[in-house]
Order: C-alpha cells, then sequence, then structure tokens
C-alpha cells in the first residue's frame, strides 16, 4: 500500500452553522472525532487543517496546522494546499468535518473503489457531487497554490482542470444518509 | 491467502463483504474463473478486478497478502 495521508478539513467558518462544526456532537461524539476514525482507518497518518482559534480545543496529540499564510483563510482548496506542502505522500484522502456519519467501512470500500485514479476521485449522491470527499493521487500543491494566487477557489473548477472521476455513492454505502453534508444546526 | 472485497450490487451475489481465498501464485484471471464457479451470477456482471488499489490485468498474478477489490461499474466523468 502507499503512503497515504488524510486531511480533515476543519477549517470552514460554519456561519450557517451557528458554531464551529468540528465540535458538533452526534451520539455524544465530536463531528471532528468520527471524521478522524474514517481517515485514520485507512491512512498512514492524518493532519487536520483549522484555524487558529480552535486549535485549543483539538486533542493536543493530533496533528494540527492552520493555512499557510500566504493562501490563509481562501477556503477548501487552501486548507488541502497546506496539508499536501506540509506533509508529502503518494496519495491523499480528504474529508470535511461536516460528515460525520462516514465512517471506517465508508473510507475503506472508497479507498479500494478509488483504484485507478488518474488525477483525483470524488463521491457523487443522485442529488450532488461531493467534491471534498476525495482521493488525491500525489500532490497536487503547486497547481492548488497557483488557482489560488489567480482567485480561482472554486473546488469544481480545479477538478475540472485536472482528471476527476466520480464514484455512485450507494456502491460506498446503500444508505445515502451517510453522505449527508451537516450545513445547518437542525440535528 | 488473498483477501476479496465485494461492493454494492457484487455483495448481494457473493453474500458477503469480503472473504479470503488461497489463491496465492494463480493470476488474477485464474481468480476470476473461480469466482464465477462458486458465484455463477457474477459472470454477467461487468467487473473490474482492483489488486492493491490497482486496476490488474488478467495475467497479473496473485501474491500472499494481496487485497483485491471487484469494482462494480463506476461513473466517470
Amino acid at each position: 500500500m502507499r503512503n497515504t495521508v488524510g486531511i480533515l478539513l476543519a477549517g470552514g467558518l460554519s456561519s450557517r452553522f451557528g458554531s464551529p462544526k468540528a465540535f458538533a456532537r452526534v451520539d455524544g461524539v465530536y463531528f471532528y472525532e468520527k471524521v478522524y476514525k474514517a481517515l485514520d482507518a485507512v491512512c498512514d497518518q492524518v493532519i487536520i487543517v483549522t484555524r487558529e482559534e480552535l486549535m485549543p480545543l483539538f486533542a493536543k496529540e493530533l496533528d494540527l496546522v492552520t493555512d499557510l499564510p500566504d493562501i490563509k483563510g481562501q477556503g477548501p482548496l487552501a486548507g488541502i494546499c497546506t496539508a499536501m506542502k506540509l506533509r508529502q505522500a503518494a496519495m491523499y484522502m480528504v474529508l470535511p468535518c461536516d460528515m460525520p456519519y462516514i465512517g471506517p467501512e465508508e473510507t475503506n470500500a472508497f479507498r479500494q473503489l478509488a483504484a485507478g485514479t488518474k488525477h483525483v476521485t470524488g463521491v457523487q449522491t443522485p442529488d450532488e457531487k461531493i467534491p471534498l470527499f476525495s482521493l488525491w493521487k500525489g500532490s497536487f500543491a503547486e497547481d492548488l497554490e497557483r488557482a489560488i494566487n489567480n482567485g480561482n477557489l472554486s473546488v469544481f473548477d480545479f477538478l475540472a482542470s485536472l482528471e476527476t472521476r466520480w464514484i455512485d455513492a450507494s456502491v460506498i454505502h446503500q444508505d445515502q444518509g451517510k453522505f449527508r453534508n451537516i450545513n445547518r444546526n437542525t440535528l | 491467502m488473498i483477501t476479496v472485497h465485494y461492493f454494492a450490487g457484487i455483495r448481494e451475489l457473493t453474500g458477503t463483504a469480503t472473504e479470503e481465498l488461497s489463491l496465492s501464485g494463480k493470476t488474477v484471471g485464474q481468480l476470476k474463473e473461480e469466482l464465477i464457479k462458486k458465484y455463477p451470477s457474477l459472470q454477467e456482471s461487468s467487473i473490474q478486478f482492483a489488486v492493491n488499489e490497482e486496476y490488474a490485468l488478467p495475467a497479473e498474478l496473485l501474491a500472499a497478502g494481496d487485497v483485491v477489490a471487484l469494482i462494480p461499474p463506476v461513473s466517470g466523468g
């Protein structure tokens, strides 16, 4: 197996949600802990990209970073770019902290199903593409940095510039509820 | 031993998510034949074989510890 780094995106402003989503709970467990477990099961190491003010809230032993200064606060592409610059790996699995229903079984299935990934493989439900639940073959740090510096912060636009495949969520798990992305505080 | 993983519709045909088979030293093509013997309905499905997370051709040799995934058609785009 190739060296794989998990990138846990926990730097969103959660403005629609009202409080940091990483520290919302499901079944008494923080969202970020759920997502961490899902990544940790299939990655050699997991890096959490978050914001300065949230750093003290995470467990101390975790690998926590904030966006690199020159791309700070530029959305998920900046988070992915930061992680790729700071941790070298042959593969990266990205997962955002607001998908707490994804567990080790789903990340494991996704890893296997993403065989043959040229650049990036993402997940799609019948309703939407989920570009932030994705597997990246190698580092795209330089391309990401260029896009960010040019003001192109759209994840979809970036993926459109690469060879991106989409795997149907139903192949990973029949229950589409697993792929719910918790944007609003309605739990 | 090799470990074989099944997903989605294929899992419904096999009735199991994963199994261990003593097929090290055999090829992916031979594995496919074995699996079709065991689960005849696999024959009709267009499946891809991946070995250790890379697509594998029928001639590829399996080694002990390999992880094989039978991949149903997945969307491109």
